[in-house]
């Protein structure tokens, strides 16, 4: 992909709410970012992987205005976050790596904190949030005893405590059970669906991010290689297809002209894309009404973590030298 | 051409939720208790241990304030010590573990950031002076009454206030400024320890005069205007030049963090 050319959301993205364009950020003449550009729809869940050191981080603290970028863009709904930093802060909920909290607070006081400092405090909704990520039960008790999984959990408490439009989460599953990590995969996905909020979440569990994510962004040495659209998240929403038909070339075309498929790549002896589960069934009946032969239509489920793996290949050669 | 956008006024948020959040880590209670009972102790050496009542004659409080002013004056220097900590404490606490991401990442400019850090913090810098002038002033009458005390007198002690309170807030804003360029609490109060070290040493620079516009020596300026029972003058230490040497000197210090801050990138 070429550097500074923003990943676009292709055909099934209804509207860019977040618009990240060409973030170059370095530190100590090192560059670590180079022209990073994305976009994210309301309601999208987006998932950001990559390599210790890939650059996940800095764009995340880029985003929420803990670095400043030399160059590049950020915009949330319009809102540019050079311009106006607070009025962009204020429709974002962020958990930036894992926080140490005040040792000697309670949860419920971290909590009041911050609905205090947003302007929304009530007893209701600091117990509510609480309860949301289910640290009610331990709403009393000093942070400095909580476990890791405890305090992410808090970390998710604080950065969805005001209902904002924009979710940023650094690693949110670091050190969850598995029972945790299906509440906050439950949680993101409804405010995904119910509140339309947009989810930018990087991790190094691919399997939990295939799971939660509509769309995945690979990072590699500071540059943005690859975008992945992802079948099994919202459940029926996108699937990837392999065909064969007698016109492969022709057969893209059309698919590419009426919009049925995105992603179409010509592989050696076939046609793979990315397809809306809704337009499944239209498209062997369009390519035979257009004369093109089927010879095979297989939808498939490639894993995240084989397409990982294949995008770092080179990282996990050089790791074993 | 576009309207304006709504915008909630996040600073003083931010400032009622500090003092709050600086009232939930204990401290300010845990000082003001320590505060009551410790000059109790220093009212009890002073009247029964040191029968101070035989050798002069104190009528009121009001004389009697000086005089347990006075003695304990070196033991007042805990108070400010205290201070330094206490508001170095409160400003690196979110470097040090870590919350300040989580801080910056909320809708304050960072210049609401370094300002709304400073007035929580006097909130409760004023609320613990107030204590200390008040406890010193309520053992005092507890032993001596208040029999003739006069409205003038009253001003005077409520000058004691004013002063003690000026050179807290002085102490306590260079602290802060100090911390807010540091990233540990070690390092913090390292280095407000050498910042007002310099500042002593500053007073001592050649001539008298020079030193003159240097906040630390008005340590003893507290005691200006008060029924001094020992002989002594305190003519260097007029008041407003006290006060526009503290504003002066704070705001020196508050410059350096204000930019600090504005550019730099949150790495913690």
């Amino acid at each position: 992909m070429q550097a500074g050319t923003p990943i676009a959301t292709a055909a099934a993205t209804p509207k860019e709410f977040l618009e990240v364009s060409g973030l170059r950020k370095s530190f100590k003449g090192r560059t670590v970012l180079f022209d990073v550009s994305f976009r994210i729809a309301r309601g999208e869940i987006i998932g950001f992987v990559g390599p210790n050191g890939a650059g996940k981080s800095t764009t995340m603290k880029i985003i929420c205005n803990l670095l400043r970028p030399e160059a590049g863009t950020v915009q949330l709904d319009g809102v540019d976050l050079r311009k106006e930093p607070c009025h962009f802060l204020s429709q974002i909920g962020a958990l930036i790596e894992s926080p140490a909290f005040y040792p000697s607070l309670s949860a419920f006081d971290h909590v009041a904190y911050f609905a205090r400092l947003r302007g929304c405090f009530s007893r209701s909704l600091v117990c509510a949030t609480l309860e949301r990520v289910g640290l009610a039960p331990l709403s009393k008790k000093k942070v400095g005893e909580f476990s890791t999984g405890m305090k992410q959990r808090l970390g998710i408490a604080l950065a969805v405590l005001h209902s904002p439009q924009f979710l940023l989460l650094d690693e949110p599953m670091n050190g969850l059970d598995p029972v945790g990590m299906v509440g906050i995969k439950e949680l993101v996905r409804a405010l995904s669906r119910e509140n339309g909020v947009a989810v930018l979440v990087s991790s190094h569990l691919l399997y939990e991010v295939e799971q939660v994510c509509d769309r995945v962004l690979f990072i590699k040495d500071g540059r943005l290689v690859r975008e992945k659209r992802l079948s099994g998240a919202a459940p029926g929403l996108t699937t990837g297809v392999r065909m064969r038909t007698g016109d492969n070339a022709r057969a893209a075309k059309l698919l590419r002209e009426t919009g049925f498929a995105h992603e179409i790549r010509e592989t050696a002896d076939g046609l793979e894309c990315i397809v809306a589960a809704a337009e499944l069934a239209r498209i062997p009946a369009l390519l035979v009404g257009e004369d093109i032969e089927l010879y095979e239509f297989t939808p498939t489920r490639e894993s995240l973590e084989a397409l990982y793996i294949s995008e770092y290949a080179e990282d996990k050669k050089r790791m074993i030298e | 051409m576009e309207s304006p956008r709504p915008m909630r006024n996040y600073f003083w948020r931010f400032v009622v939720a500090e003092v709050r959040k600086i009232y939930d880590f204990g401290f300010p209670q845990v000082a003001s208790l320590a505060m009551f009972l410790a000059i109790y102790l220093f009212v009890i050496q002073l009247y029964y241990v040191e029968s101070v009542a035989e050798h002069w004659s104190i009528p009121n409080a009001y004389y009697a304030v000086p005089l347990l002013f006075y003695v304990t004056w070196g033991r007042t220097i805990l108070l400010f010590l205290f201070l330094v900590a206490f508001s170095v404490y409160c400003v690196t606490v979110e470097s040090q573990y870590g919350m300040i991401r989580v801080l910056c990442a909320q809708p304050l400019a960072r210049w609401q950031y370094v300002v709304g850090k400073y007035a929580a913090i006097q909130c409760h810098v004023i609320l613990l002076t107030a204590t200390y002038v008040l406890c010193l002033f309520i053992w005092a009458t507890l032993q001596l009454g208040l029999r003739g005390f006069t409205f003038d007198q009253g001003l005077s002690l409520f000058g004691l206030f004013t002063r003690v309170l000026i050179y807290s807030l002085g102490v306590s804003s260079i602290s802060i400024s100090v911390a807010l360029l540091r990233r540990t609490m070690i390092s913090a109060l390292v280095t407000a320890a050498f910042a007002f070290f310099a500042l002593a040493l500053l007073t001592m620079y050649r001539s008298l005069e020079f030193g003159r516009y240097y906040i630390v020596r008005y340590y003893f300026s507290a005691m200006e205007n008060l029924p001094f029972p020992f002989k002594a003058d305190f003519p260097m230490y007029p008041f407003n030049l006290f006060c526009v040497v503290t504003l002066v000197t704070c705001l020196i210090f508050f410059l350096p963090p204000l930019l600090y801050f504005h550019f730099r990138d949150i790495t913690e």
